[in-house]
């Protein structure tokens, strides 16, 4: 059986299998929130911990990895926003969920147990790396055009800046991330019982972040114009690993390294942009049935784009 | 460090983490149900299925287990319903309620993830065979028991049989048959299967906790003090006593003795309080007693632990 396949399908099987409970009546979406709760708040915290502080090297990664990934994520972004400016119309809130929707790939739930079984440490650093950036730089910045759009000129922005910064001060994703880097380069050694109590906490992280993932897009009907949101999927799932091909080979990153971006430039696009846009009441419906075909397409981008990188370079944990 | 310690200390933290948890916004009671349905509906089972299909031999069980524990509960639980009509009057449903309290242990919440990180896949055996009848009898008993003092004798039989049809509708025990079919029916597990199911798994033992710790913020230390802290004392002390004398009487193997008595030192299981709460009997003292009996069994069951790792000379 192929490597590809058999780190694939079982994560996707968890999603699936979230999915159906999350539509009997043994799950309701409180319900749901409360497993996310845990995800976010504990599992993942330790996770994040265990991975940054478990004598890992920072120093593995240069800045040409997210320079790369940011240049083209940023251009693949404005170039879906031009396409549907062109094709479907809408005013600059709705083209920034839509640009939200090709720089936000699910790197959290899905990106990193995909790219630390496909591609080890390096994979799980780099995952790590992007998804903390992610909260500022793509997070961030959607929500800081959207108040500017609403809100009128200074007051817009001033807005935005403070809803990001209290959701930045508040995000246990990047307060632990931060927390664990300010642990490993402070050099001291973390006690047994916290080692143990953490590596405990962290195996339910990815089995309960794929089951909730799958529950919380059973909240998430497919539904609206299915026209732009299958558009909104292809240019997800080709124009943006297209354009890391593109900037990475510029950039000069080595195959390893590029690798996982593209794996990462294959991920569906993440729950967040569906939240966002039910918090501004933004194309909800077509953010919802966009975020549901993307993942349900990822099962195969990512099988495709994980055999064709490890056939190439042969690298595999 | 002590074995022990390093087996206890992070099970408890992971209670107290979802106790905390759940004290603030950010974990609702409804929250706290769906972890539990995670739980309870999927990742415990696939974590049977992985264990019993593949590892745990389920042939090769000591019958005297259930034997030993169940003789122990039944014994204790008298004697504890004894113990409260002399010492706090009489009350016939409240007996059956402190008894029921004294001998029910939360097996599958917190059992389950201590037996296995204690004593790895050997020690399911005996626990699960412990878990397959324990809602049958110790939920049953007490159910009879109150419709039979309320005069209810049809209701009595209807209660036998709704808890006999409710085991079928309980993910556990559904998953333990399911996987035991597997096992003898030689059915194959392909390697996606296996990988799947481990996956799921993983998030068993550390989820149960948190989500144990997190319903026990329902639950308010209140009522009658004396009353509650003499029922955990009969869970804490006397059941697991009366379980290693019988385990002792009935020639039980010493990991399986270690596992029963174990078992029995486990703190009152939320399953009382939901009886207490349905027929209205005792509903503070049981609160209390689930609490407090969670709280401290973090002490026996660190004594029992290293007692019998000592002896044993290793643990899991």
């Amino acid at each position: 059986m192929s490597l590809a396949i058999a780190i694939v399908l079982p994560v996707f099987a968890l999603i699936g299998a979230g999915y159906l409970i999350a539509r009997s009546p043994l799950l309701d979406e409180e319900g749901t929130r409360g497993i996310g709760a845990f995800v976010y708040y504990v599992a993942i915290p330790c996770l994040l911990f265990r991975a940054l502080t478990g004598g890992i090297d920072l120093g593995a990664i240069t800045w040409t990895v997210p320079a790369a990934y940011y240049v083209a994520t940023y251009g693949a972004a404005m170039f879906a926003m031009v396409v549907k400016r062109l094709a479907f119309g809408g005013g600059l809130d709705a083209l920034a969920v839509w640009g939200m929707g090709i720089a936000f790939p699910n790197i959290l739930i899905l990106g990193l147990p995909l790219a630390h079984a496909a591609y080890g440490d390096t994979g799980l650093l780099i995952g790590v790396l992007l998804t903390t950036l992610d909260s500022i730089l793509v997070i961030g910045l959607t929500t800081v055009i959207i108040e500017l759009a609403r809100g009128s000129g200074a007051g817009g922005l001033r807005q935005g800046l403070s809803v990001t910064g209290r959701a930045l001060s508040r995000n246990p994703v990047v307060l632990s991330a931060l927390f664990s880097l300010a642990w490993n380069l402070s050099g001291l050694a973390v006690p047994d019982t916290m080692a143990r109590l953490v590596d405990l906490t962290a195996q339910a992280a990815l089995p309960a972040a794929l089951f909730s993932l799958g529950a919380s897009l059973a909240g998430a009907p497919v539904a609206g114009d299915l026209r732009e949101s299958l558009t909104w999927v292809a240019l997800k799932l080709l124009v943006h690993p297209l354009a890391i091909a593109l900037s990475g080979l510029a950039f000069g990153l080595a195959w390893r390294e590029l690798a996982i971006l593209l794996t990462i430039g294959v991920l569906p696009i993440g729950v967040n942009v569906f939240i966002l846009a039910q918090h501004y009441d933004i194309i909800v419906r077509r953010t919802a049935s966009a975020v549901v075909i993307s993942t349900a397409l990822a099962v195969l981008s990512t099988a495709a784009m994980i055999a064709a990188m490890t056939a190439r370079t042969g690298i595999a944990d | 460090m002590d074995v022990t310690l390093q087996v206890v200390l992070p099970i408890f933290g992971l209670i107290a983490a979802g106790y905390g948890l759940a004290r603030t916004p950010l974990l609702t009671p409804a929250g706290v149900r769906g972890l539990t349905t995670f739980v309870f509906y999927f990742a415990i089972p696939c974590l049977l299925f992985r264990s019993i299909s593949r590892g745990a031999d389920l042939a090769q069980a000591e019958w005297a287990v259930p034997l030993a524990y169940f003789g122990a509960t039944l014994l204790v639980g008298a004697i504890a319903a004894a113990f409260r009509r002399l010492a706090f009057g009489a009350g016939f449903e409240e007996g059956v309620l402190f008894a029921m309290g004294a001998g029910f242990a939360n097996t599958v919440m917190l059992g389950l993830p201590l037996v296995f990180t204690a004593f790895g896949e050997a020690g399911l055996v005996p626990i699960l065979l412990i878990i397959a009848f324990h809602s049958i009898l110790l939920i049953g008993l007490p159910t009879v028991l109150l419709e039979i003092a309320r005069g209810r004798r049809s209701g009595a039989w209807s209660t036998v049989r709704t808890t006999l049809a409710s085991l079928f509708r309980n993910p556990v025990i559904l998953a333990l048959l399911a996987s035991l079919a597997w096992r003898a029916g030689g059915w194959p597990q392909p390697e996606l299967l296996q990988r799947t199911v481990d996956l799921a798994a993983g998030g068993a033992t550390p989820a149960a906790l948190f989500a144990l710790g997190a319903s026990l913020t329902g639950y308010r230390i209140a009522g009658d003090l004396r009353e509650g802290l003499s029922l955990v004392a009969f869970k804490l002390l006397a059941h697991p006593l009366g379980a290693w004398l019988l385990c002792l009487l009935f020639d039980v193997s010493a990991l399986a003795t270690a596992v029963v008595t174990i078992t029995a030192a486990l703190p009152i299981g939320i399953n009382v309080f939901v009886l207490a709460q349905q027929y209205d009997v005792a509903v503070r003292r049981v609160a209390s007693a689930i609490v407090l009996s969670t709280a401290l069994s973090i002490l026996t069951v660190a004594v029992l632990l290293s007692e019998f790792v000592a002896r044993a000379g290793g643990g899991g």
